[in-house]
């Protein structure tokens, strides 16, 4: 029984489908010829929504020049999910909730709006581990970059292998580079009784250029192809009163293009504005917009503001109700066409001997960052009925350089 | 699409006056820095990454969890 109950409170979290995993951000600034700076950095990460999903997410990260021309870096992060008030509701009945009870979660999922409804039970429904070692090496006037990557839950496990080579070009003012990612995963639901693979290899290239004293422009293109398990097990597609498991193709090829370029507006002050567009072989679009302003607020501090919008088109195999099971089924509302919009806020402090934070010195740094971000869905999300997602981020982040 | 992308490369290779070392060092503020903080750039862009249905192109690399 108690098997059993844990196995429907892990259904009911991943029906979110929340699991934060990491992403190491390998796009070559203008100074591809540098190694990355000797530091160590630990943040503090969570994030909450109005589906009712918690997630506390702390990682630290070590980066060691073990060369002149090497550098090492290790990191390790840990996933806390809790979603407790939907398993709370859960809770209340076995096996799946009926209209009335569904009523009744909505309420209360209306109702949460903080942590204040995580007091009961266990604190958390499901925890992730991630162990990441690579190395950065410099290779003429460029660096060349490995990584490795294992992650581990209850019913997801992953190794990654990724590398990434750049280059500086004409005195240094072009930099090249490409990228490669391969990914080997196993899903194996807790509600189910089976496992199956899934393959992700990505290709990347960007191209950085300075176009004068104070203006760099970016493009970069990534071509991915994914194979085997596609779906969400934890999904269900209902089709006349029945409950089906989503039924994806097995490959998937995805491709991205984008532009970035970035002004010095003021001698405080900066200016970034960027454009993606995506399109797969799902008929899956979307266009992405962004546009970003630094400024420095004193010597030492630096505050940031940004705006992103995004608008996707739908897959050709998602409809917002199935009359009958066709060759492809799903409610996944990552497919559907909608919009989203996000607000974001971040502050840097640099440590100085003169001000109460720099005690460690002018090595340390002091990040905090905050988004509110807006996710609106043609179809109402399966579970709940609600078109509308609200989430809210929050890092605070150490970095000290040593 | 290719023509966008050949044509934004084209921009790029040919609009440029070459900056000197001795003049950049006004792009080597961390204001001008392009993800200057890589951790944090690819902590924002997860975010992004499993909330929408897609991504790539962004700079980021990414592996380790199936919620993407």
């Amino acid at each position: 029984m108690l098997r059993a109950r844990k196995v429907e409170d892990v259904g009911v979290v991943k029906r979110g489908g929340f699991a934060f995993g990491w992403v190491f951000c390998l796009c070559g600034t203008v100074m591809a010829q540098a190694l990355p700076e000797d530091e160590i950095q630990i943040n503090f990460s969570n994030y909450f929504d109005s589906f009712d999903v918690a997630i506390i997410y702390p990682s630290v990260t070590l980066t060691k020049k073990m060369s002149k021309s090497t550098s090492v870096t290790g990191r390790y992060l840990v996933d806390m999910v809790s979603a407790a008030s939907i398993k709370n509701a859960g809770s209340s009945g076995e096996g799946e909730a009926s209209s009335d009870e569904d009523e009744e979660y909505q309420t209360r999922v209306d109702a949460v709006t903080s942590a204040s409804g995580y007091g009961e039970g266990s604190a958390f429904d499901d925890v992730r581990y991630e162990a990441g070692l690579g190395f950065t090496q410099l290779v003429g006037l460029g660096t060349m970059s490995v990584n490795g990557i294992f992650s581990r839950e209850n019913d997801y496990q992953s190794a990654t292998i990724a590398s990434s080579l750049s280059q500086s070009f004409a005195k240094k003012n072009t930099t090249i580079g490409v990228g490669f990612v391969r990914s080997w995963d196993t899903v194996s639901p807790e509600t189910k009784d089976w496992e199956r693979d899934k393959n992700v290899t990505t290709l990347s290239a960007n191209v950085s250029q300075i176009l004068s004293t104070r203006v760099v422009a970016q493009v970069l293109g990534s071509y991915t192809t994914e194979s085997g398990y596609l779906a969400d097990a934890y999904q269900q597609v209902t089709i006349n009163g029945e409950d089906l498991d989503p039924i994806h193709p097995d490959n998937r090829v995805r491709k991205a293009a984008a532009g970035r370029l970035k002004f010095r507006l003021t001698e405080k002050s900066s200016m970034q504005v960027g454009y993606r567009y995506y399109w797969d072989d799902w008929d899956v679009t979307s266009h992405t917009g962004s546009l970003n302003y630094k400024r420095y607020l004193s010597s030492n501090v630096i505050v940031g503001l940004g705006v992103r919008s995004y608008l996707q088109g739908r897959a050709s195999f998602f409809k917002p109700s199935y009359d009958q099971v066709e060759t492809f089924i799903t409610t996944d509302i990552k497919l559907d066409s909608g919009f989203s919009n996000e607000l974001q806020f971040d502050l840097t402090i640099h440590g100085d001997e003169n001000n109460l934070l720099g005690f460690l010195g002018d090595k340390i740094q002091y990040n905090l960052s905050v988004s509110l971000y807006q996710r609106h869905s043609d179809t109402p999300y399966w579970f709940n009925g609600s078109k509308d997602l609200l989430s809210t981020d929050f890092n605070f982040g150490i970095r000290y350089r040593f | 699409m290719k023509k966008v992308v050949l044509l934004m490369l084209l921009c790029l290779a040919s609009g440029c006056a070459t900056v000197q070392p001795y003049e950049r060092e006004g792009l080597s503020d961390p204001i001008m820095i392009l993800d200057e903080n890589a951790i944090e750039s690819g902590r924002k862009e997860h975010h992004l990454d499993y909330r929408e249905g897609t991504k790539g192109a962004t700079g980021a690399q990414s592996g380790g969890c199936g919620c993407g």
